[in-house]
């Protein structure tokens, strides 16, 4: 799956480095002095590199946890995210990753002890009361587990430290990694989901909607929390009647009191990311569609935005109560 | 498809397996050429290969064109013959360092290379040795995305045989026996150049939309995307064609144009 892997001289030696090599014995290790040198250079072209994307490993040095937009929570006060690593295992047509970075190589960061130093010490600065951390903003939080033994790392912190809250955002059904703990009240699994007529079109390499729910199944059977992600909403050809059969199918499988919280975001992009990907995709149907520039985003007109975002909403009530559903508000001039 | 190659004998392996010809007006570089391919012959050393470049896109400057480098090098530890697929490359002069993204399935082995002024008698483990390397991949950086930029080096020497030993005569039979390998990567490149270029037929119904309309910067943007809005959708190129005739200008015609796209663009 990875044939070439490059590496960070100062961190050829750490023992993640080597483990995570020794799980590729055929890729060809090629040293350099900064991911840099190999992620950011101008001239990448982000959809031919997705054909075989290489792996980066390298140090993060400082910017760990980082605020979420003020919009973008589940009840918490205190929201952060983080990304141990760039880029995802998927192909979403409409993922913003497209247009924010110039490399889709994974660039994985192996230094999680920094970034667990991070998470306590915002813990801390809020003694009693729940810190939220959000993982899978910059990548899939499972998807490629077995590369990075993200988990291994993680979950252990989050068992010991009850007040910091983990939300594992992503589309993989690789959930054994997961299922090897007891679960924990403060750690919940977040699927997203389209309907699956968009799904098969717009969420290339992704697991079926269908082995998604199960996936769900499984990790609500063995007593974890789950939520669901309808994020974003894509205008479509009978959406109501697609969205509907899509709750219908997650909600006749997953009892209500395992879903910690549904949030609910419509398409939005940065302009300058949005422009990036209609260059990179011009054959791709989802950009011709009724989509407007508001603030610093190109979105849904309002109206249709707020009329599909309603139409959601009320399929969601038919099964789960309002408390629990959360509003992913565009904010044109934030970054997504 | 550019090919990039230093002397005449490390090209005629591919210029005949292709069946190119010579061009037979006179020009800084010998040039061999069909519909698809491209050959230069650069000459020795980073100047000669930047100018083999420059002058290669000058002939055919469109956006997106493979460029592929092939030549001999010398090697810390390969068996002579042995092909290499490069995979970060230094310059020794200026210690620039690259690294062509690696996005081909191709059976050559990688190796990193290091491009100096003179022929190098040093040779360390693990690293080609070449005259032009570097300067390939700085100008042709220039005119293509880093990906459809690769080089291909071919060990001619080695500690147990070096340089200053070598036999010319044997260039053909270091390379013939990898042309077929150089050849199933420029076809790989080729197929991801076009994967993202834009299709010839919008540029030329643009034109000839062009011609029959007085359009802005931003009316030429606009109907450019409607054009390629259209195609997704299912406008056919009669439709919009027949649009542009039937409308008495520009502004009008993107009006009806974007009415049309209005009716279809909802996904299905």
């Amino acid at each position: 799956m990875i044939d070439t892997i490059y590496y960070e001289n100062s961190i050829s030696e750490h023992d993640r480095t080597k483990e995570i090599m020794k799980r590729f014995p055929k890729a060809f290790s090629i040293p350099c002095e900064n991911h840099k040198e190999i992620f950011n250079p101008k001239g990448q072209n982000f959809r031919l590199q997705k054909k075989k994307p290489s792996l980066i490993l390298a140090e993060k040095k400082d910017n760990f946890a980082l605020p979420i937009p003020e919009t973008y929570g589940i009840g918490g006060k205190y929201n952060f995210y983080f990304s141990h690593m760039l880029n995802c295992l998927y192909d979403c047509r409409y993922c913003f990753l497209q247009g924010m970075y110039p490399s889709s190589h994974y660039l994985l960061f192996i230094n999680y002890e920094d970034f667990l130093s991070d998470i306590q010490n915002k813990t801390n600065q809020h003694p009693g009361r729940p810190t939220w951390f959000f993982s899978g903003y910059d990548c899939d939080s499972l998807a490629l587990d077995s590369i990075s033994a993200f988990l291994e790392s993680f979950i252990p912190f989050f068992q010991k430290e009850t007040n910091a809250h983990l939300e594992l955002r992503t589309k993989s059904v690789n959930i054994n990694p997961l299922l090897r703990y007891e679960p924990l009240e403060n750690v919940v699994t977040a699927f997203s989901f389209t309907p699956k007529e968009l799904s098969i079109q717009l969420e290339h390499g992704v697991p079926s909607v269908e082995s998604r729910i199960k996936a769900m199944k499984k990790i609500t059977d063995a007593g974890w929390q789950v939520g669901l992600r309808i994020d974003p909403l894509i205008d479509c050809h009978d959406f109501d009647q697609r969205y509907k059969i899509l709750f219908e199918d997650i909600f006749s499988t997953i009892p209500v009191e395992k879903i910690h919280s549904v949030s609910i975001g419509a398409f939005r992009m940065p302009v300058n990311f949005f422009k990036k990907i209609e260059k990179l995709y011009p054959e791709e149907k989802l950009f011709t569609g009724s989509l407007e520039k508001r603030g610093s985003s190109i979105s849904y007109s309002l109206e249709i935005e707020q009329k599909k975002k309603e139409t959601c909403k009320n399929l969601l009530l038919e099964h789960i109560p309002r408390e629990k559903i959360f509003d992913c508000e565009t904010t044109p001039d934030k970054a997504v | 498809m550019n090919f990039v190659v230093a002397l005449h004998a490390e090209a005629k392996p591919i210029i005949d397996h292709l069946g190119l010809t010579k061009h037979p007006l006179p020009s800084p570089f010998a040039l061999f050429s069909d519909e698809t391919y491209q050959l230069v012959v650069s000459g020795m050393g980073k100047q000669n290969i930047a100018h083999a470049v420059s002058f290669l896109h000058g002939r055919r400057t469109c956006k997106n064109l493979p460029w592929l480098n092939v030549g001999l090098a010398g090697h810390g530890n390969a068996p002579l013959g042995e092909a290499f697929q490069i995979a970060k490359f230094t310059d020794q002069q200026n210690e620039q360092t690259g690294y062509p993204p690696q996005v081909f399935t191709t059976p050559l082995l990688k190796a990193f290379l290091k491009t100096c002024n003179q022929p190098s008698m040093e040779y360390h483990l693990n690293t080609a040795y070449d005259m032009e390397g570097s300067a390939f991949f700085e100008s042709a950086y220039r005119y293509s995305n880093t990906e459809l930029v690769q080089s291909i080096k071919i060990i001619s020497d080695n500690p147990q045989n070096p340089v200053s030993h070598f036999d010319k005569s044997l260039v053909h039979s270091l390379i013939s026996p990898q042309v077929p390998k150089i050849v199933s990567l420029s076809k790989e490149m080729i197929r991801a150049a076009k994967e993202i270029s834009a299709p010839s037929e919008i540029e030329t119904l643009f034109t000839e939309i062009n011609q029959i309309h007085t359009l802005t910067e931003t009316q030429k943007h606009q109907i450019k995307k409607a054009i390629r809005h259209g195609k997704i959708v299912g406008i056919s190129d009669s439709q919009i064609r027949k649009l542009a005739h039937s409308e008495r200008n520009a502004k009008e015609l993107i009006f009806k144009l974007n009415q049309k796209l209005e009716e279809k663009n909802l996904y299905s």
